[in-house]
């Protein structure tokens, strides 16, 4: 394949960029939203923002990250011609 | 039965009809109460069935082949190893004790939630490809052959049983707390009897049989959870879908935490002393502080839980079953889906049975009603009288206030279909789900302690050429003997279930979260580094909670024993990168081994 051609991204780079890319994800929704959980709560008799977050948001938000990563990762598997047979 | 195709080709079919068949049998029991059988007949009955269908599968299941005792012949297909996965995550602590946490807890507690499904983002990310592309039978085969040498494989093997039996014996504690309950039998006798219920879903087949049976109790805690909160949700007119209703009911029962005086009105030493280890409730549901202690508290504990999740060698071997890499891979993401049905759940169970207890219009509500009423009432005398429930009227004004009920957290499960007054079959249901929680957990446990003694340091240090007979003999009593020393520390009756569940997860993640994540993704990392990083994490670790639990020394930074991860895991951490690079680099072949992990194509690494 082309995009194998001597300079360009190696598999193993790839795949290390998918993971930051993920993990940066993840980052954001286990603790930089939580870290605002106070505020997402917002004023008295408002929709409780933290709390749907720290039970359910990042839940959800997780299940997707992971499908999003497996189909990114089986792309990249195949792409290269590494993938199972 | 006879299947075309064999078993594996009709895992659909077979479940599907196990499904309807036990909501037959439900539906059954339903009609037998109305007949007026007793509560307790129909308790027994929930517990019996489901215990003898699972040691069923288990006999089925039996096998002398290695493979498939150690890794269930590694044909599970994404899907179903996702629902074993989430039976075998999901334990008494997450069924019985999780929503009763939210309740009491509010807030803070939900760092729980948010750390026990993020975890999955690391084992799906970092470990569990590239584990199942190795293709070892265990978590310290992965590191006895990555950083080779004896040592290393022994120093794994003592992480991985030191933090497993941790939680086994939550674990047995808590199908313990269950069956008592269910059978009405004193706790060392249920405690027993769990064992032995466990024991037999494995013994025989292993992993395979652990596996099928760990299916089966998935689809029976999934359906003891989620009808009683749809039921109770429907039958109160919360909203259709509980989950999705619960955002109104917290705003509603921060308005009556507010009316009845939750964070201010404080029990009195002399009603906390007559209530012993029960609580009142004492912070609202949803205090989200705005200090940095409490911020950095729930962070620290998401951390500590998420890098657990990803080092627990009973949830990292359940990848080594399925088919393929891509296979485990997609199979993280279906165990989140099922771990997530539960966990989103939970907040709305511990809301609605809030708003049930607190809610003075609704005629659940006992909050604020006279003593000598809630005292009739038919659910705080039974429980009363196994002490989850104290009554204690400081001000002796006859009414209930806030800070004069006590009770157990775990009653927010227990005891929720009868707060709610659904008929008994539900409460025999939750008993059911509750045991399948706690045994299907203890039993995956039970097995990575049990195959890392036999595979690791029975047949890979002591004795190399013993001949597969010899070895899943070995396994299963070494099965026996750790399962009976577990129920032996259980019966004790030391730790409550959550303390010891904790705890696991740091042991865990001080040991083994660098080696392994290191093993894939950092090449130069090598045997010293990892005996460095595995003996002094989980050293630092270990002494940090002694010295706070027992020692009296002040948490630094308000690190307590729950989150003693935070000490082991940078000790871990600093140690496996300086010991590795001040020591020779890792050989060619090594080097090699790790790229083979790298990429799905090809026979796993120890196949070859």
């Amino acid at each position: 394949m082309s995009t194998q051609a001597t300079g360009a991204p190696s598999h193993w780079d790839r795949s290390k960029s998918l993971l930051f890319k993920t993990l940066a994800v993840w980052f954001f929704f286990s603790f930089v939203v939580h870290w605002f959980g106070d505020a997402l709560n917002g004023a008295a008799g408002s929709f409780p923002g933290g709390y749907f977050m720290a039970g359910q948001g990042s839940q959800i938000a997780f299940v997707i990250l992971i499908f999003w990563f497996v189909t990114k990762q089986n792309k990249l598997d195949e792409e290269y011609g590494v993938a199972e047979d | 039965m006879k299947l075309e195709g064999g078993f594996i080709n009709n895992l659909s079919k077979v479940y599907g009809i196990y499904t309807l068949g036990f909501l037959g049998f439900v539906i059954i029991m339903a009609i037998l109460e109305q007949m007026g059988v007793s509560a307790e007949k129909i308790g027994w009955m929930f517990v019996g069935f489901t215990i003898f269908i699972y040691a069923l599968i288990g006999v089925l299941s039996r096998t002398m082949e290695s493979k498939e005792y150690y890794v269930a012949g590694r044909e599970v297909p994404a899907v179903f190893n996702g629902m074993a996965t989430a039976a075998d995550w999901m334990s008494g602590a997450s069924f019985i004790a999780m929503a009763g946490g939210i309740y009491l807890k509010g807030y803070p507690y939900m760092a729980f939630l948010v750390g026990w499904t993020g975890g999955y983002v690391l084992v799906a990310s970092l470990l569990a490809p590239y584990l199942r592309k190795f293709g070892c039978y265990t978590v310290p085969d992965f590191i006895g052959t990555r950083y080779g040498g004896n040592l290393a494989r022994f120093c794994a093997v003592v992480i991985l049983v030191v933090a497993s039996f941790t939680y086994v014996t939550a674990q047995i504690t808590g199908t313990g707390i269950v069956a008592s309950r269910a059978l009405n039998i004193p706790f060392t006798a249920a405690v027993w009897i769990g064992l032995a219920g466990i024991l037999f879903c494995s013994m025989l087949g292993g992993m395979k049989a652990v596996t099928w049976t760990q299916v089966a109790q998935y689809i029976v805690l999934i359906i003891a959870y989620l009808l009683p909160v749809f039921w109770m949700a429907n039958k109160f007119d919360y909203g259709m879908i509980p989950q999705l209703a619960q955002f109104d009911a917290v705003l509603r029962v921060q308005e009556l935490e507010a009316l009845h005086g939750v964070g201010t009105l404080m029990p009195t030493a002399e009603a906390q002393a007559a209530a012993g280890k029960l609580a009142a409730l004492k912070v609202g549901i949803n205090d989200a502080s705005d200090t940095l202690m409490a911020k950095w508290k729930f962070l620290t504990l998401v951390i500590c839980m998420m890098a657990g999740t990803a080092s627990l060698p009973h949830v990292l071997m359940r990848y080594f079953t399925t088919s393929s890499v891509r296979a485990a891979r997609q199979s993280v993401g279906w165990s989140l889906v099922f771990i997530f049905m539960l966990y989103f759940t939970a907040p709305a169970l511990a809301t609605f049975t809030k708003l049930s207890l607190l809610d003075p219009n609704l005629a659940t509500g006992i909050i604020g009603k006279s003593i000598a009423d809630v005292n009739s009432i038919e659910w705080v005398q039974k429980w009363s009288q196994v002490g989850f429930v104290k009554i204690f009227d400081g001000n002796g004004d006859g009414l209930l206030q806030i800070n004069e009920f006590f009770m157990k957290g775990d009653i927010v499960v227990l005891a929720t279909p009868e707060i709610a007054g659904l008929p008994y079959v539900i409460s025999g249901l939750v008993a059911a789900g509750g045991l399948a929680a706690a045994m299907s957990t203890a039993d995956g446990l039970l097995l990575a302690i049990a195959n890392a003694l036999s595979h690791d340091l029975y047949y890979k240090i002591i004795d190399p050429k013993a001949d597969t007979k010899t070895r899943l003999v070995v396994a299963r009593i070494l099965l026996l003997a750790v399962g009976a020393a577990g129920a032996f520390v259980a019966a004790q009756g030391l730790t409550g279930i959550l303390g010891a569940v904790a705890w696991a997860f740091c042991f865990a993640n001080s040991g083994l979260f660098f080696p392994l994540v290191l093993g894939v993704w950092w090449k130069r990392a090598n045997r010293a580094g990892a005996i460095a990083g595995m003996i002094g994490g989980f050293g630092a670790g270990f002494w940090y909670l002694y010295m706070v639990q027992f020692g009296g020394m002040t948490p630094w930074l308000g690190l307590d024993g729950l989150r003693f991860g935070m000490i082991g895991m940078p000790v871990s951490l600093v140690l496996m990168v300086v010991v590795s690079l001040a020591t020779e680099a890792p050989d060619e072949e090594t080097m090699k081994m790790v790229d083979e992990i790298r990429i799905p194509k090809g026979k796993a690494v120890l196949d070859a």
